[in-house]
Order: C-alpha cells, then structure tokens, then sequence
C-alpha cells in the first residue's frame, strides 16, 4: 500500500476560478521511499505538503496518507513527523525543553533517554540547555529534525531542509538526512530545490513547476531519459562519420543522424545500438568511441522549468 | 477533539515562558505596579468613603488589569508564534486545534490572574496605608476576585486568542489598535466610575461572572469556525 497518495490533486486559493496552484497532481509514495519534490519558488511544494499533513484542503480531488484522509485526523499526525521551512522552533526554550515539549504532545513515553540521544544525534548536545534563540540557523535546522522526528515517525516531511544554510551546515544536515534513511525504515518526503541535495538523498523524485509535476521517476531514468535515445559515435575522420551519417539514415528507428565533426551523432525513438555499431562496424569503419550521454539533474530539471522563465 | 492532556501541556509551556522571559514577566509586573499605585493613591476621601471606594476600585481594576496584561501576554503567545511558524508546527501535530487555542488562553490568563489580584493586594496596601482606618476589601470584592475576575480574564485571553488565531496580520493590527483604545480609555475613565457612587453588589459580580461564562460559552461554539486551514492562510 502507498503511503501517500495524491489522485488529481487541485488546490486553488480564493475561489474555484482562482488559478491552481496545484493543479491535477497524481503522485503516489511507497513505504521506506525517499522522495524529492522538486521545483522552483511558488511552484506549489509546500502547498502539497500541506494539503498531505491535512492542514489544506483539496479544492478538487483526494489525498490520501497511510490509506486515511489526513484532515482533522490527530491519530493520523501523531504518524508523521514534519519539518517546515522554518524550524517552528520557539526561541525562548532551550533545546532541551523544545524536545520535551514536543515529546510530550506526541505522547512520548520517558522520553529523556531518547531526547539525549537525539540532541547527540544531531550534535547538539553540548548545547541542550542553551536557548534556542541563542543557536545559529544551522543549529536550529539539526533541532528542528530531531523534534521532528523525537516520537519515531514512520513518515518524515521536510521543507526545504537546507534552506538558508551555508554549505558546511548543508553537508551536515544531509549527512543526518542520510544516516536517518539508512538506519531507520522511514518514508522521507523532501520538498527542496536544491538539485544535489535531492540527487544525493533520494530514491525518487518528481520535479513541479507551475502546480503540475513535469516529471516523476527515479534520478538515474530521469537522467538518462532525455538522452537515451541519443547515442554519439566518434569515427577515424569526419569523412568516415559522413558515411556513417549515410548509411544509418535509411534505418529505421531513427529520428535524426548528423556529423559533428568526426563524430556521429544519433537520436531516435528507441534502437538497438549494438546492432548499430555492429552494422558500422560490418561497413568497414573504425569506431574510437560510443558515447551514451546522460545529462546531469540540474540539465534535466532547466529543460522542464527555464523555458517558463523560472529560475531554481 | 479537545484533550485535557494537551491543554495542560501547552498552558504549562506558555505561563512557564512568561513567567522566566525577562521581557514579558517585567512588563506585567511594570503595569500591575503602575496600575495599582494609581489606583491605591487615588483612594481620598471625596463623594463617597475610602471604604467604598477601595472596593470599586478592586472591583474595576482587578478585572481591568488582568485584562491588560493577558492582551499583552497574549499578543506573544498567539500572534507571535503564529507570525513565527510555532503554530503551524504545532498545527502538524496531534493536537487538536481547540486544545490549542485554550492552552494557550490558559498558560496566558493564569499569570494574568496571579498578577491582578496581587495588583487588589498593593492597591488595598496602598490605600490602608494612606488612610487612617484601617481598609479591608468587602466579601463581595473578595468573590469577585476569586471566582469571577479568573473567569473573566481566561473569558478575554481566549476571545482575543481566537481573533489572533483566525484574523491574517493587518486585520489583527487593527484589532489590536482598537483594543488598546478601549484599554486606555477603561483605564482613563477609572476614576470617575470608582469615585461616584457605590456599585459593587452581589447583582454586580453575578452579572459580569455570567457575562464572562457567557461570552466563554459563545466563542466556545465561535470555536468551530476555527480550521488549520484559516490559520494557514492568515499566516501571512
């Protein structure tokens, strides 16, 4: 069973005529995932969020988490572990008290062996009784994960996990992320844009852009995807890689071949390249070199969103 | 589904935090101070006794100052923690919104309450001092202070929290503008209510105390209008 579910998900502000902000998303999250939402500033992910922890709801459509619709629904929260984008951490308390607060209203059972734990899981136990307003933005990050997930959730939001932090304190909360992924059997649902962040952490991603998700698939496919049907082939001059160019354009399969140089470069909607380079190969040329291009994520992620004129 | 638990829990964070934040805890005790000076120096004898007079006066202002600082206090409690992203994340956890919302009325009124019936000592003080005969409040004052003031100031603290809570900011600005007109004027007509004629009775305290659990009772039902989803919205 998935853990969350969203089946044509709409979410519009002041009115059904309101442009969507969410706007028709289908997603659907297994246990044990750790999955990206990707997009631009005002793209719509911490609306999704949201309207998943039942805090919004769905102007057309249906959510669904751990099989339950999530509004009003306390026992379902109690679930869930949620980081936003602001910490949400009161200043006044320190460290220790603001795992105390929260360990008691998830109901947290002599919660003082784990809260040490966590502070020293987050490196911050030298700093447990010091005042949250005390602590650097990095600091209040690690806090805000370990009160996140202090009563054991088996789903984990993140909002923008690394947002504000330098890139020392960043590596540091992606280590935690990862050492949390790994250890514990938990789905982690990542609202970010930041592309290595989520190449590096997650299993999964969808990329949003203007409310609707552009793409939803694992990094590797995603990231061989626009370039799988693209092959390039580096022939001994550039007059060997015109007869290739005029011996692979009347196959079949193809949707484009041209020389660069002394290379070949091949696109098409599916083909063998094998019997490819077999058929050059049989043609008497001599290959140097067949490339397979795969693009990197931020590549990917440009080519679904900078044509809107959106900038990550 | 309200929870006797939670609402404990969160009443306990906040008076624990109003009580050790240096900021918040000096400026309830500066207008208690201030308020009962005012209020205990005034006490002469004109129109009517000292007698009488201390027991309007501990009638008007023990309730006026407590809600006084519960608006201060609650102005930190609701609206900065909204402002500040406290209340979402406790929106995202299993704790109802109307436990919430009277959690923090409590953690609020309670130190509100403590500080206005000290504020009834020091004006009593203040006032026997000044006087040559000895000043005691009456029975009906004494009543007043205990069962109805409380009432009345959790009544307040919750009203103003749910304002807080539903309104988004510029609205609450206005509110709030508003509501501290009204304060000051309460507070500037005192000592012409408190010098012109007897009027603490038995009719009096039974009539604000059931104004107060009346008006608990309608922002109760008020209560259900209340939705994550409005509070989200007005985040901002």
């Amino acid at each position: 069973m998935a853990v969350i579910e969203a089946i044509d998900l709409t979410k519009t502000f002041g009115g059904r005529d309101a442009p969507a902000v969410l706007d028709g998303i289908n997603l659907s999250i297994e246990a044990g995932e750790v999955f990206g939402y990707l997009g631009p500033n005002g793209a719509g992910k911490t609306t999704t969020i949201r309207v998943l922890l039942g805090m919004l709801a769905p102007t057309h459509g249906a959510v669904r988490v751990f099989g339950q619709t999530p509004s009003d629904n306390d026992a379902l929260r109690a679930r869930i572990g949620v980081l936003m984008e602001n910490s949400g951490l009161d200043d006044r308390m320190t460290a220790r008290q603001s795992l105390q607060y929260h360990a008691r209203l998830y109901g947290v059972r002599e919660p003082e062996d784990r809260i040490e734990h966590l502070l020293d899981f987050v490196g911050l136990s030298d700093k447990r009784d010091e005042k949250v307003g005390t602590f650097s933005t990095g600091m209040k990050r690690k806090l805000g994960l370990a009160r996140s997930i202090v009563h054991d959730p088996e789903l984990l939001f993140l909002d923008e996990p690394s947002a504000g932090l330098d890139p020392e304190a960043q590596l540091m909360v992606r280590e935690l992320l990862q050492e949390l992924a790994e250890t514990r059997n938990i789905t982690v649902f990542i609202n970010s844009h930041h592309l290595d962040e989520v190449q590096r952490l997650c299993s999964r991603i969808a990329i949003l852009h203007r409310g609707r998700i552009r793409a939803n698939d694992t990094v590797d496919s995603l990231r061989h995807g626009g370039s799988a049907h693209r092959l390039e082939v580096r022939l001994r001059g550039s007059s060997q890689a015109a007869t290739a160019v005029q011996l692979l354009s009347e196959r079949t399969g193809l949707t484009a071949v041209r020389a660069e140089g002394a290379k070949a470069v091949i696109t098409g909607n599916g083909f063998d390249t094998p019997a490819l380079v077999a058929a050059l190969v049989h043609a008497g040329l001599e290959i140097e070199e067949v490339v397979r291009p795969i693009k990197s994520l931020e590549d990917v992620y440009f080519e679904l969103v900078r044509d809107k004129g959106v900038e990550p | 589904m309200i929870r006797l638990e939670h609402v404990m829990i969160i009443a306990a964070k906040e008076a624990r935090e109003i009580l050790t934040n240096k900021g918040l805890a000096f400026s309830g005790v500066f207008f208690a101070a201030w308020f009962s000076i005012m209020a205990g120096l005034g006490i002469t004898e004109e129109n009517i006794t000292q007698q009488v007079q201390l027991n309007n006066s501990l009638f008007y202002m023990g309730a006026l100052i407590g809600l006084f600082i519960g608006y201060i206090y609650s102005g930190q409690t609701y609206l900065r923690e909204k402002q500040s992203g406290i209340v979402e994340t406790l929106l995202c956890s299993p704790v109802s919104l109307r436990s919430i919302w009277i959690g923090k009325a409590l953690g609020v009124a309670v130190p509100s309450t403590v500080l206005s019936l000290l504020a009834a000592g020091a004006i009593t003080l203040i006032a026997g001092a000044r006087s040559e005969q000895t000043l005691v409040p009456s029975l009906i004052v004494f009543v007043h202070l205990i069962a109805v003031v409380p009432i009345f100031i959790v009544a307040a603290v919750a009203l103003m929290g749910f304002g807080q809570l539903m309104l988004g900011m510029r609205e609450n600005m206005v509110v709030n503008m508003l509501t501290i007109m009204v304060l000051f004027g309460a507070l500037a007509a005192t000592r012409l209510i408190v010098e012109e004629a007897a009027f603490v009775t038995w009719t009096a305290v039974a009539a604000l105390g059931g104004a107060s659990v009346a008006v608990l009772a309608i922002i109760w039902a008020l209560g259900g209008l209340l939705s994550r989803e409005r509070i989200v919205r007005t985040i901002s």
